[in-house]
């Protein structure tokens, strides 16, 4: 049941109120029973979610843990990835992009190459597609990839926002630990290779 | 032996191991707990706990000294973890997680006894509820037992939005608890 003193309580526990506010509070407390009552019960169901720490866990997870990161940093030298390849990672995620948008027009028989991802993107109302993002995709991090570029410079947005900038691009990849930087261009086996990529991760 | 972290930082950074091994060690549960609380499941957190430790071997080089490791290795593991959340939501928006991997997420863990296992169920029920920026907030103060200005320089949001969110955590804690 709420009690017309929750918002004041929290407040307080969330250090919203300012000194007189908090003073005020303070002195209301010691005199009125019913505040009392509901701050000590407010109070004690956030200690009791404070106490749901499990007091025994699996020893051997944590030793074995650092050996395992040792072992995963060493054999990720085989996947190492030339700066090329980065590039087409980039435009694979444009392709992800333009592959949301295709299927959202019904169009499954699109042709992905550069041209056509390039030139759709050109030709797509920027209005429309901030709002099929705000609506469909709000909380993901294309959003925020995708509100950051200039929708009238598509071309050039490919480039500089979805390859170049690498800092965004590494919490999308698989390789995402790997310390991608430098950038170059991108061949047509190295486009195959992202699609390639891209259909056995299941994402197209 | 040195037990400073800065000097362990620089030791590792002159090429000893050992050093990185200790700072692992010491912080390698504080990581895993807080992606656990942060993301619900031991699979995910197993996975991110990783990356944090390889982002510690890979950028320790990075580290400036203004700042306390413990600070900078939250920073880490927080960023870490909403973008994992954000990944997560897309894998399950388009159904590319598969029914197996679900199931392994909700059976394999490394707590063993009932009653531990029921309390972080009744967490993970309680903080799956709140927006990962509420969480984050939420699960930095109760848990951790940081200040606002300690979470300010880990997220970098500002003590006034930090305050507000964790207000609004209490909320919906508290309506939850109402409705019981």
């Amino acid at each position: 049941m709420k009690n017309n003193y929750d918002d004041i309580i929290l407040k307080y526990l969330s250090d919203l109120l300012d000194e007189n506010e908090r003073n005020n509070f303070e002195s209301e407390l010691e005199k009125n029973s019913v505040l009392k009552n509901r701050f000590e019960a407010v109070s004690k169901n956030l200690e009791d979610i404070k106490q749901l720490t499990p007091k025994d866990s699996d020893s051997g997870y944590f030793a074995n843990l650092l050996p395992k990161v040792r072992e995963r940093m060493d054999t990720r030298s085989g996947k190492m990835i030339s700066g090329s390849v980065q590039k087409a990672l980039g435009f694979g995620l444009a392709v992800v992009l333009v592959m949301i948008i295709v299927l959202q027009n019904g169009d499954e028989s699109y042709d992905f190459n550069l041209e056509s991802v390039t030139s759709l993107l050109e030709s797509t109302n920027s209005a429309e597609l901030n709002e099929f993002i705000e609506i469909r995709y709000s909380d993901i991090e294309l959003y925020y990839l995708i509100s950051e570029i200039d929708l009238e410079n598509y071309s050039n947005a490919i480039n500089e926002q979805l390859a170049i900038n690498s800092d965004e691009f590494y919490d999308y990849s698989e390789y995402s630990y790997l310390g991608l930087d430098g950038i170059s261009d991108i061949s047509e086996s190295e486009e195959s290779e992202i699609y390639s990529s891209l259909i056995d991760k299941k994402i197209l | 032996m040195v037990n400073n972290d800065n000097e362990l930082i620089k030791s590792f950074l002159n090429g000893n191991q050992e050093a990185f091994n200790i700072l692992a060690n010491k912080y390698k549960q504080k990581i895993y707990w807080h992606t656990r609380r942060m993301l619900g499941n031991h699979l995910d957190a197993d996975e991110v706990t990783q990356e944090v430790l390889i982002v510690m071997y890979d950028k320790l080089a990075t580290f400036k000294f203004d700042s306390s490791l413990f600070t900078w290795i939250y920073s880490v593991t927080t960023r870490r973890c909403l973008n994992y959340i954000k990944k997560r939501n897309v894998k399950r928006f388009f159904s590319i997680e598969s029914a197996e991997i679900s199931e392994r997420k909700s059976s394999e863990d490394i707590v063993k006894n009932y009653e531990d296992k029921e309390k972080l169920m009744k967490l993970d029920k309680i903080l799956d509820k709140l927006p990962a920026k509420q969480r984050e907030v939420f699960i930095l103060r109760n848990f951790e037992e940081l200040s606002y200005e300690e979470i300010s320089k880990i997220t970098g949001k500002s003590v006034g939005g930090l305050k507000s969110n964790y207000f609004h955590a209490l909320k919906k804690i508290t309506e939850m608890n109402n409705e019981e």
